[in-house]
């Protein structure tokens, strides 16, 4: 479990006016949301240990996080940023194997690559440069190479957790789904997942428990249907949402955006 | 190739030596003192220079170019070379008075030092200018290294303006660059530093691999950044301040050599900075000969001879990667 502890932070690089008091549970898919520039990014660079709050703590399993060092930091949680200034020639296994660089020497790396590369179709980019591929294809590498250092992360049975900026830019429909059918595989009681997304509707539809920030702040969280209620919706974003039933499943599936007949 | 390259520059001189007589030399069997003195006194300190040099200024440009994640990253080109010069020149102006009371070993030493300072005090202030949120400005660096270029060569051109008739064509080779002007002994001080700092900056090949991603990915990796700054510069400090210390500015082989490791062994450091190391070594190796055998009896500046190939590999460079430099098209 994460514990974020009446956290705040103040200075040029980044802002979270909270207090804001949240526990991140294992064995769940987190999903924060909010209007942009709000400090989903800031929270998760915190969550990360990449930023140090300027009140208050984060703690992890008890711990505080400012007492892990980088090193082991890197063996209990992951990071994918949203951009990525990769800009050299490396190729495709090449950027996927760096995920595997906090366990050197550790024999799981080869056949983890090899996992990695299959799970996101990657097997015909082997030996190509990563930047001669589309921004769809870098995304899928990147993903490739943040779940090859989760997946060894887990190996020794501690807790340990995954964060992923915008991790859905730039991916196809076919790519969307395989990434959150690849997280809910990974989930384990002593793992957590925490994503930022930018669509309500994936966001409903894959969240163990929504996260919706405004201000700086965490405004609700709990169950999708219980945080993203229509009104919450309107004064948040500014925009109609509703929840239906999936025609066919019954499941509720949440509609929001804008309407064509409405621009 | 490094050792064909040694040879070759062992057999290039005044004197014309057969490679008998250069084996001979080098064994300590060579009954002819004159040959066994020009093979030992001269050619050899010269080429173990060559060699040492070029492969440090290689490894220098590849471990920059990496660490700043910038191609244009040359120590020539954003300034750490004249930083160096400059921190040498000092040495040689201001602190010659000092110096002259010390023994010649301490002297060759200071000057060293003088030009490591200077090459760490020019990457610091290169890191803090062009440092933004979403990486190194590579512009930002570019007119870094034009401010330091120009300090250098004025600073410099003051004190060839200065100086006496004899001396100003001493001088006038800091800013040429040359491999005849480093006396035995000083070669002998400098083959321990340069060492050093080529294993060194070779040491850091998985982190710089790390830096390439992204600061924030690599301390995600679990990769101390600012611990690997504080080396590399201090590496690179020490390797290229060592080096222009002994033969003045030698442009463009620390932007050329990785550049071309790159498209035959690849991204990865583990591979490129060795592979730059050695091509760099074998590339001054064979243009230091060459400098001693275009003009016949004289012999160009190496300097020059860099610069007159490595501008136009620069000048492609430009047209052909504007993309990826992210320049205005």
């Amino acid at each position: 479990m994460i514990a974020l502890q009446a956290v705040q932070h103040c200075s040029r690089g980044g802002f979270l006016a909270g207090p804001i008091e949240h526990d991140f549970a294992a064995g769940k898919i987190h999903v924060l949301c909010g209007p942009n520039g709000v400090g989903k990014s800031t929270l998760l660079r915190h969550l990360a240990g990449l930023m140090q709050p300027t009140e208050g703590q984060i703690k992890l399993s008890g711990q505080a996080l400012s007492q892990f060092s980088m090193e082991a930091l890197a063996q209990r949680r992951v990071l994918l940023p949203q951009r990525h200034p990769l800009t050299f020639a490396l190729r495709v296994e090449e950027v996927i194997a760096l995920g595997g660089m906090p366990y050197r020497g550790n024999p799981g790396i080869k056949s983890g690559v090899e996992r990695a590369l299959h799970a996101f179709g990657l097997e015909d980019f082997v030996g190509r440069a990563y930047t001669n591929l589309s921004g769809g294809e870098q995304q899928r590498i990147q993903l490739a190479r943040a779940f090859l250092q989760f997946w060894l992360a887990g190996e020794d049975g501690q807790t340990h957790y995954a964060l992923f900026d915008e991790p859905v830019n730039g991916l196809d429909l076919v790519h969307q789904k395989i990434f959150l059918t690849l997280l809910r595989q990974s989930l384990r009681p002593n793992n957590s997942l925490i994503l930022a997304l930018h669509d309500l509707s994936l966001a409903a539809a894959c969240a163990d428990e929504a996260v919706l920030m405004q201000d700086g702040r965490i405004l609700a969280s709990g169950e999708p249907q219980a945080v993203f209620t229509p009104e919450r919706i309107a004064s948040t974003f500014g925009v109609e949402a509703w929840w239906h039933e999936h025609p066919r499943s019954g499941t509720p599936v949440l509609i929001a955006g804008v309407r064509h007949d409405a621009l | 190739m490094v050792v064909a390259g040694a040879l070759f520059s062992l057999r290039i001189g005044a004197l014309d030596l057969g490679w008998g007589s250069i084996m001979k030399s080098l064994l300590g069997i060579e009954d002819d003192t004159m040959a066994a003195t020009a093979v030992n006194t001269i050619r050899l300190p010269r080429t173990l220079l060559a060699l040492l040099a070029g492969a440090t200024i290689a490894s220098v440009g590849c471990a920059l170019q990496g660490l700043f994640r910038n191609p244009l990253a040359d120590p020539g080109l954003i300034g750490v070379s004249a930083g160096g010069a400059v921190g040498a020149a000092f040495v040689l102006g201001p602190g010659a008075l000092l110096l002259a009371a010390l023994p010649l070993v301490f002297g060759i030493y200071a000057m060293m030092i003088g030009a490591a300072l200077g090459s760490i005090g020019a990457m610091a202030l290169l890191y803090v200018l062009s440092r933004t949120p979403s990486g190194p400005s590579i512009p930002a660096m570019l007119l870094c290294g034009i401010a330091l270029n120009t300090f250098a060569g004025a600073l410099i051109g003051l004190f060839i303006y200065l100086a006496e008739a004899e001396r100003i064509r001493d001088l006038a080779f800091w800013t040429l660059g040359s491999l005849s002007r480093a006396p035995r002994e000083s070669v002998l001080a400098a083959v321990p530093l340069l060492v050093i700092a080529i294993w060194w900056i070779l040491s850091q090949a998985r982190a710089l691999n790390a830096v390439l991603l992204g600061e924030d990915e690599a301390r995600l990796l679990g990769v101390d950044t600012g611990r690997l700054k504080r080396k590399i510069f201090i590496a690179c400090g020490l390797g290229m301040g060592t080096a222009v210390a002994l033969t003045g500015t030698i442009g463009f082989v620390g932007l050329v050599v990785p550049h071309i490791c790159r498209i035959i062994f690849g991204t990865d450091h583990r591979f490129l900075l060795p592979a730059s190391a050695l091509f760099g070594a074998v590339l001054l190796v064979v243009t230091d000969s060459a400098s001693r055998l275009l003009l016949g009896s004289a012999e160009l500046p190496i300097g020059i001879i860099t610069a007159l190939l490595g501008a136009p590999f620069f000048l492609a460079l430009l047209v052909y990667e504007r993309q990826r430099l992210h320049l205005p098209v």
